[in-house]
This record gives structure tokens, sequence and C-alpha cells, in this order.
């Protein structure tokens, strides 16, 4: 489906015209990228009144106001990127004492504990990161002469898993219990189809978390399984808006009864010691 | 064609379609070729290539809204995180990869500034020990400066007065429509085809038939 200009509706030309030269609240925005996920020339459209407003603001700003780039500020951007493209391959080896370090958290008490299997895990987690990073980064297809990728957007994928009946689904909330308040406007969904092994989580107002410092961490608690829960992968937020996060589960998972997300050191761990800041109960039936 | 000061690939122009020139100016590097086609194919190298040619463009517009420098670093870094994943979209055709990561940046920024509930307007800048770059440059050569200036002066009025007070001003709409007295609808119509004589003029967008004036 495509549109052109003297086909699109007004209340969406509005929301392209604000977006790009004043922004949108949350409810506008989630609005216009609906429209714009069914329709790409509207994307195109959308796009090119934001670069429009962007050459007028680059032409009218002040010569005053123009910087190079902080030495110390270009250090990290290229740090960080040389993190991102590393090779898929695993860049390290774990020695004894690599390994004891994540263990060291099952010293502790616990709200999750494994019984075994820990090195699997830390070097499962350890991949995830790497594939995780690289995925969203590098791993693209070479653009298409029109400049857009034929892989189908996160979005997309989220919605044919979704429409699938045999796909399950439960709600984000706030954990109360674990009490964290900057967790207390979590929201979204999570589904997972077991068929596939294959889920996606669609969260929004979850706090913008430092790659270096924290990573969020996704566990599915399966019953069926055994008493232990599912490391989910490790992911990071960019917004508070709605993002879209594949599963990553490092073990199968039948009959999760529970997701939930904890905040964990860089890369992941093999044992949370929680809290669960957002959790989603699946409903039975 | 119109160059972008101390970056790479240039908006098209159907106002002046010459080749590009071959100086490079002082803000930044020029590298060769699409550097975001390079990244969404995973060409690792090109990462640190854009780092270099639009570092500085990103982090004067975080300086702009941003004002303090801890705030605009991360919002530098974010915008970038950003630009990472909206690089397989970006096409040659039909922007700059100046603008388009501009746009990218800009729009993080706006956003991020939104969730604050704080207004989306220039911040004035503070004492920075970064050196400043010649008085003369400008994130958009003088050409395009003086491109952009023809078209919004030419604009019927208010619109040149609308399109500052909502890019320069970080006035909403309702804001402006108070402030000039113009009911909201007016607002939004001068601004929108402000935009559209801007989109025409720089040749953003093909000119479709039929299209809103």
């Amino acid at each position: 489906m495509s549109s052109t200009t003297n086909e699109i509706p007004p209340r969406l030309i509005d929301l392209m015209v604000e977006q790009a030269t004043q922004g949108l609240s949350p409810q506008d925005q989630v609005e216009l990228d609906a429209a714009l996920e069914q329709d790409e020339s509207l994307r195109a459209e959308a796009e090119a009144y934001a670069l429009a407003a962007t050459s007028v603001e680059l032409a009218l700003t002040k010569p005053q106001q123009v910087e190079a780039l902080p030495e110390t500020l270009r250090v990290k951007l290229i740090d960080a990127a040389a993190k991102a493209t590393a090779p898929a391959a695993p860049p390290f080896k774990l020695t004894g004492a690599d390994a004891a370090q994540p263990s060291k958290r099952t010293e502790q008490s616990s709200a999750f504990s494994f019984t075994d299997g820990r090195m699997f895990g830390w070097y499962a987690a350890a991949a995830a990161l790497i594939a995780l990073v690289a995925v969203l980064a590098f791993e693209r297809e070479q653009p298409t002469p029109n400049g857009t990728s034929p892989e189908p957007t996160l979005a997309e994928q989220y919605e044919d898993l979704a429409e699938d009946g045999d796909t399950i689904a439960a709600t984000w909330g706030f954990n109360a219990d674990a009490g964290d308040p900057a967790y207390a406007n979590a929201s979204g969904e999570v589904i997972w189809n077991a068929d596939e092994q294959a889920g996606y989580m669609k969260l929004a107002g979850l706090p913008v978390n430092d790659p270096a410092e924290q990573q969020y961490q996704l566990w599915i608690v399966d019953p069926t399984r055994d008493a232990e829960p599912v490391d989910g992968g490790v992911f990071d937020i960019t917004t508070q808006g709605e993002t879209i996060v594949p599963i990553n589960a490092k073990l199968r998972a039948e009959q999760p009864a529970v997701f939930a997300i904890t905040v964990e050191q860089p890369g992941g761990v093999v044992v949370s010691e929680g809290p669960l800041h957002v959790v989603a109960p699946v409903q039975k039936g | 064609m119109i160059a972008i000061r101390g970056l790479p690939g240039f908006i098209r122009s159907e106002v002046d379609p010459s080749p590009p020139p071959t100086a490079r100016p002082a803000m930044t590097q020029a590298p060769t070729g699409s550097l975001l086609q390079q990244v969404a194919a995973g060409q690792s190298h090109a990462v640190a290539e854009v780092i270099d040619a639009y570092g500085g463009l990103v982090w004067s517009l975080a300086r702009k809204y941003f004002g303090r420098s801890a705030e605009a670093e991360d919002a530098v870094q974010d915008a970038f995180i950003a630009v990472w994943k909206a690089a397989d979209r970006y096409n040659p055709e039909v922007a700059a990869e100046s603008t388009y990561i501009a746009m990218i940046a800009r729009r993080r920024m706006i956003d991020q500034l939104r969730k604050e509930g704080r207004r989306p307007a220039a911040q004035p800048l503070d004492a920075s020990p970064e050196p400043k770059v010649e008085s003369n440059d400008r994130l958009v050569d003088e050409e395009q400066v003086a491109t952009i200036l023809k078209v919004i002066n030419d604009l019927d009025p208010p619109q040149p007065d609308l399109i500052k007070h909502s890019l320069m001003d970080g006035m909403t709409h309702p804001e402006i429509a108070e402030k000039t007295g113009l009911p909201l609808g007016t607002v939004k119509t001068h601004i929108r085809r402000g935009l559209i004589k801007v989109r025409q003029a720089l040749g953003i967008r093909p000119e479709r038939k039929g299209a809103l004036s």
C-alpha cells in the first residue's frame, strides 16, 4: 500500500509536521508510528518534512553555536563502536578466575538460583550480548537501491508472531513488591510461541540504561521444565518510548507462567538476585 | 549543488546541480561514498568514519538543545545509537548523510526534552573548554544558508515568522497561535506549506503531482 501526498489524511500530515517541528506526545507518536508501519511512502513523507525542518534549523544555527566534537566524547563513541563491531566469534576465553566472577552471586540469597549449568549460562549470556549487539547494529542486509531493507521490521515480526494462534501474550506491569519507583511506568506486552521458541517484548516506560554499567535481563519462568527460570537474554533500553526486543531464550520454554525483568551487570548473569522490577504473568485459560 | 560544511554528501538541489566541491571544510573530514550504507552493510570501519565526519554536527545540535555538557554528551551517545539503527533506511537519493543524521539526532533530542517536560528550544551556550571552529563556520555552508534564507524570506507572510518561531524559538503550534492571534489550524497550515517550499527548493523529495500546497 502506498499513498500520494494529496491522499494522506490531514490528521497524519499534522502529525508529520508536528513531529518535524516540535516533537510529538507519546500518544501522538504511537498514532503516527502505527500509520507509518502500514505504508512505507508515509514514512518517506514524514522524513521529508523532518529533513526540511532539519535543513532550516541547521542553516539558521549561528556560527558561534558550532563546535567540534570533544575528544573525550569522541573516544567514548569510538570505544562503543569498537565493542559493537567485535567479531561474532568469542573474543575471549574463560579462565577459572573469569568463570568465578558471575558465580559469586550464587553465594548470596537470591530470588533465582541455578544448581548447575553455570558455565553454559555464562557463555550463553556473553554470546547473546555479542550477537545482540551485532544483530542490532551491523548484521543488516545491504540496502536495496531505494535505500530500504527487505528484512521485516521488528514491529512486523512482532505482529506476525502475535497473529499465530499458538502464541501466548502477557502484559508487563510494575512489580510493587520490588518497590523501585523508577520502573513504575513500565508497560507493554510480551509474546511467546513455544512451537517456534521465539518471542518478543514490547516495552515502554523503562529507564534508559547505560550498557557499560548495567543491562536489562529477561527471565522466563516455566514450571513445567524445572524450578529454575530460563535466561531470556540481555537487552538495552535506549528510549522511554516503545521498544520491541526479541527474546533470546537460552533453553526451551514450553509453558511460561511468568516473564520477569531484572537489571544486571553488563552481559547479564547466570543467577539473578533480582529484584524483579517488571513482571508479566501469563493468564491461564 | 549545495555542500554541507564539514560533511560528506550533499543535499540534492534543483537550484544548483553542480558537482560537489573537492575542498575539505574545516570542521570534519570528508570520507567518500555513503558511510551509512557501509555501516548498514556491516563494514565496521565506517562506524568510526561516521563519528569523525558527523560528530561535530551532532555535538553542536546537542549543545544547542541541552546546553550543559553532561546532558549533551548523553544526547550525543543516544543519537548515535539511533543513527546506527537507522543506517539501513538511509537513501542517498533523498538527502545528504549529514542532513539524515542531523534529522535523527534532532528528533531524539527533541523527544528527550519532551519526555522531561522541557521546551525543545535552543539553550544558551555556556562556557566551553572545547575549541570552537572558526567563526565563519556553520553547520551548512554559506551557499546553503543563502538558499534556505531566500526560500524562507520569499514565503508569504506570516509563514517566515511562524517557521522561525517553531524551529528556532521552540514554540509549540498552540503557543504560536496564542502569540500571533492566528487560529491554530492556520498556524499549522502555514508551517506545513513553508516546509513544503523548503522541501521543493532543496530537492529533498521529488515533487509529486497533486501535492498539497
